[in-house]
């Protein structure tokens, strides 16, 4: 699938992070390996530090907090906006729509479109499309893209593959019209014959949670896990993103008519640092125009990954001036999308923590 | 096939592999060497392997031949 936008661009970008932040170092002993292996892993795939959230906090409530603070500081009022677009794989409940919980909470107006979007990796590209679309509606000023996932509360502890990398976050993007005609392009691909890869096999309707779905079972590798747990089958993944992202990103220059010594920076998704190393190597991109740091400093948050290193990254600039920037979400579905586009002027863009 | 095991015991972290050693047995042998390895094949020789196929050839000779086999 193609896509091109124009007169559209993101206009201020809010994350929010746990404040509660935990090492990997700390938890190695939980996992059956010789903890030389894991230091091994901690220095290979970046894992560091992550943020988690403490308790049974949901994606409501980082958000919440999020869009107080952002009405508190004046840099959005409370009737700017029209629709609100929430991508989460972690929903309050599975009915009401989270993104109807917020409306509520808040005591937002009722002329408002609340949508939920079941998205993860890709989220923050399915996200941009889907909120670029609702802007040719002219009743819609601006469109608020919340991307949120408590996905650690999924994960088991004692699971090597998936507990070290995992992150919680949330980040609110704000999507307007703009009076420049710098056209977006973007592209967005789907397979579903791999969504075995990455998935939480129980919970739904087709395997609801049981005593039986609780149970920890030990995998190939010494993991322990159950059904009611996120799984991810880290090398199929891996050779998925190798595979099918390259030819993605050339199809999206393609488009532009550009090529890729031209683009500035490339934010694409952080599953982790050795994946995103291994793809810039076979693109040909440095190092330094792939920023990698993220799963090392809060971990992989899913959708919230690329907003996060947007504003860990490139703050400074994208306030001063645009950023002519490569965007690239992949991964649960499968999915895989990218984006071409100016990043800035911002009107904001600021990280805060969530107490 | 000498450079090939070399690269194996680099990646193993082992001084020496034999051509018909069972790699897979190794402790050393976990998901982010065969990831390393799926790495290893592909940039060094063009050679494109899925963890399983790694696993299932299971020796550096065998191995070595998949990846003639594969070589792009």
């Amino acid at each position: 699938m193609k896509f091109v936008f124009s007169h559209r661009k993101v206009s201020g970008l809010l994350t929010i992070l746990p404040a509660h932040e935990r090492d990997f170092v700390d938890e190695m002993s939980n996992f059956n390996f010789p903890l030389a292996r894991s230091l091994k892993l901690k220095q290979v795939m970046g894992y560091d530090k992550h943020r988690l959230v403490d308790g049974l906090v949901c994606v409501s409530d980082l958000v919440v907090f999020g869009l107080e603070y952002l009405f508190k500081q004046g840099w959005l009022g409370r009737d700017d906006f029209d629709a609100l677009v929430l991508v989460t794989q972690s929903p309050d409940h599975f009915m009401p729509p989270t993104s109807n919980i917020i409306q509520g909470r808040l005591g937002l107006k009722r002329d408002l479109l609340c949508l939920d979007i079941n998205q993860g990796c890709a989220g923050f590209m399915v996200g941009l499309i889907q909120g670029f679309l609702l802007l040719d509606q002219p009743s819609i000023r601006k469109v608020l893209l919340i991307n949120a996932d408590v996905l650690s509360r999924k994960v088991s502890l004692r699971d090597r593959n998936s507990y070290p990398l995992i992150g919680d976050a949330a980040s609110i993007t704000v999507l307007e019209r703009s009076a420049e005609d710098a056209p977006i392009y973007a592209n967005l691909k789907t397979d579903g014959t791999r969504c075995e890869a990455l998935m939480i096999p129980a919970g739904g309707f087709r395997l609801p949670s049981s005593p039986e779905t609780a149970v920890l079972e030990e995998d190939s590798e010494g993991n322990f896990r159950s059904k009611d747990h996120l799984r991810m089958d880290g090398s199929a993944v891996f050779n998925f993103v190798q595979v099918e992202v390259p030819p993605m990103i050339e199809e999206v220059l393609q488009m532009a008519g550009t090529k890729m010594e031209c683009v500035d920076t490339f934010i694409f998704h952080q599953p982790n640092c050795f994946m995103l190393q291994k793809l810039a190597d076979r693109m040909k991109v440095p190092y330094d125009k792939m920023p990698s740091n993220i799963v090392e400093n809060f971990g992989n948050s899913s959708g919230v990954t690329i907003p996060l290193a947007i504003a860990f990254n490139l703050k400074d600039r994208i306030l001063a001036g645009d950023v002519k920037a490569c965007l690239s979400g992949f991964g649960v579905g499968l999915t895989w999308s990218s984006a071409l586009m100016n990043l800035g002027p911002l009107n904001f863009c600021e990280m805060i923590n969530y107490q | 096939m000498k450079e090939l095991l070399a690269e194996l015991a680099d990646i193993l972290e082992v001084e020496e592999l034999k051509p018909d050693t069972n790699f897979t047995d190794l402790p050393e042998c976990d998901s982010l060497s065969l990831l390393s390895i799926i790495v290893a094949m592909d940039s060094r020789y063009g050679a494109r392997l899925t963890a399983s196929e790694i696993k299932q050839a299971g020796t550096g000779r065998l191995l070595h031949e998949l990846v003639e086999r594969r070589k792009k």
